[in-house]
């Protein structure tokens, strides 16, 4: 039924072990205002980034081989939509500001070299089990080596969940940050009803 | 991908969606954002004297001979119809949930699907796995295993046991003596979301058994590599 041998070779290539913990704790809690991005997604959703899972030209070797691998086993447009905002660059400096100086503060990132992406799940959609390319970052600055955050955006409702290895995140509040360490597979679903908000913050540790 | 309809501006409140008898025959506190809860009661024991990977193997085996999940939701734009696979369920108590998840939403058949297999289909394990609760009655009871694979979800509900009502031919169900368990078939996975009210499922093990108490709102996905794999008893307490 499910073929899913080359994932699975994929992440035994990289020695992801369930049975070896990571500890992943909660960094610090950002001072935001939920309604002000939703109200962001809501004015400016024709220009929003509509993305499902799929190797696209400008995504890593590695990136495109999760794709890839994600596809085979029953991954697609209609379970892995997701609309961002953030990739262009007035997106990112206006959600830059909505995020404001003093939280990136809290995060320890350089202010001047962020990318700032708000997402969107809707219910049904998951994003598979993958670990960051950090793609858009690195074209954006040419750094190698980012930290990159999860940030929940509205209080936390049923069936809105993240995963980061061994460790399932749920029950937040708005501007609870999360480091998503490099390297570390992680993944996440909407399986309520309302739509999930959530930022990703990529950066350098100042 | 442009959605079929606007995002609705006010929270959906699911509550509204259950049958009134289910509220007030199980009060709950329907409040996502409550810290103080009890959700994780109902675990009940590991049940460790069945041999669960042989099951799972089997399921999945059974499962290849078809290769077609036979489960998954989707509304009928035209007939105005709440589908559970080839299923109009609209006379059945599951509809107002139904129409949230899929009516205006995003939940639709290419991500709720999941293979069931159930009762007699067994075979060989029917009457072992049937006889695990006496305390249900031996007819008016039914077993059935689920498994989701990859991508797929199942939204977030209140049980209203429209399954059981269309297999025992009820006209109506008696929410005061029916009860459903269920247990993980193999150990949580990568991607293997459970959520039961607020309590959030984490690396739970093969056998472990819950105890689904009526009126608390559940749902799961499969956000990972490896199919997840549950098994449920539904029926009346003797």
């Amino acid at each position: 039924m499910l073929d899913n041998q080359y994932f699975k070779k994929y992440l035994a290539d990289r020695d992801v072990d369930l049975g070896k913990h990571l500890a992943v704790e909660k960094h610090c809690t950002l001072e935001i205002d939920p309604n002000e991005f939703e109200a962001f997604a809501n004015t400016h959703r024709d220009e929003a980034t509509i993305k499902s899972w799929h190797p696209r030209p400008f995504l890593s070797d590695m990136g495109n081989e999760q794709a890839i691998n994600a596809n085979w086993i029953g991954y697609n447009k209609h379970n892995t939509s997701e609309s961002n905002w953030g990739l262009e660059d007035k997106h990112n400096q206006m959600l830059r500001e909505m995020v404001g100086r003093h939280n990136f503060e809290a995060l320890n990132l350089d202010y001047e070299k962020v990318l700032v992406r708000l997402l969107e799940y809707m219910p049904g959609h998951s994003l598979p089990l993958h670990s960051d390319g950090l793609e858009g970052f690195k074209k954006l600055y040419g750094e190698a080596q980012p930290t990159r955050f999860f940030v929940a955006v509205s209080d936390w409702d049923w069936g809105h969940v993240l995963q980061v290895h061994d460790n399932v995140i749920a029950n937040w509040s708005p501007g609870d940050a999360y480091l998503i360490p490099p390297n570390v597979f992680h993944a996440s679903a909407n399986f309520g009803i309302a739509p999930k908000y959530t930022l990703t913050i990529t950066g350098t540790i100042t | 991908m442009k959605l079929g309809n606007k995002i609705s501006e006010k929270r959906l409140e699911p509550k509204h969606a259950v049958p009134s008898e289910i509220l007030e025959q199980y009060p709950w506190h329907w409040d996502p954002m409550k810290k103080d809860h009890d959700d994780a009661s109902c675990y009940m024991h590991t049940i460790k004297d069945f041999d669960w990977k042989a099951l799972g193997d089997w399921a999945i085996k059974k499962c290849n001979e078809h290769l077609t999940p036979q489960k998954y939701w989707w509304y009928d734009d035209e007939k105005d119809a709440v589908m559970h696979a080839n299923d109009n369920v609209n006379s059945m108590p599951i509809k107002a949930q139904a129409l949230l998840a899929l009516k205006g939403n995003t939940h639709n058949r290419h991500n709720s699907q999941y293979f069931k297999i159930a009762n007699e289909e067994f075979g060989d394990y029917y009457e072992p796995l049937k006889n695990m609760f006496p305390n249900l009655k031996e007819d008016k009871m039914g077993v059935s295993l689920f498994v989701q694979p990859p991508g797929h979800t199942i939204w977030s509900h209140t049980d209203t046991y429209s399954s059981f009502i269309r297999r025992t031919g009820e006209a109506k169900a008696d929410y005061t003596v029916l009860r459903r368990y269920m247990a993980f078939v193999r150990d949580w996975d990568f991607g293997h979301f459970f959520h039961y009210g607020n309590h959030c499922f984490n690396q739970w093990r093969a056998g472990d058994l819950w105890d689904l108490k009526p009126g608390i709102y559940h749902g799961s996905a499969n956000a990972g590599i490896n199919p997840k794999i549950t098994i449920h008893w539904s029926g009346e307490l003797k």
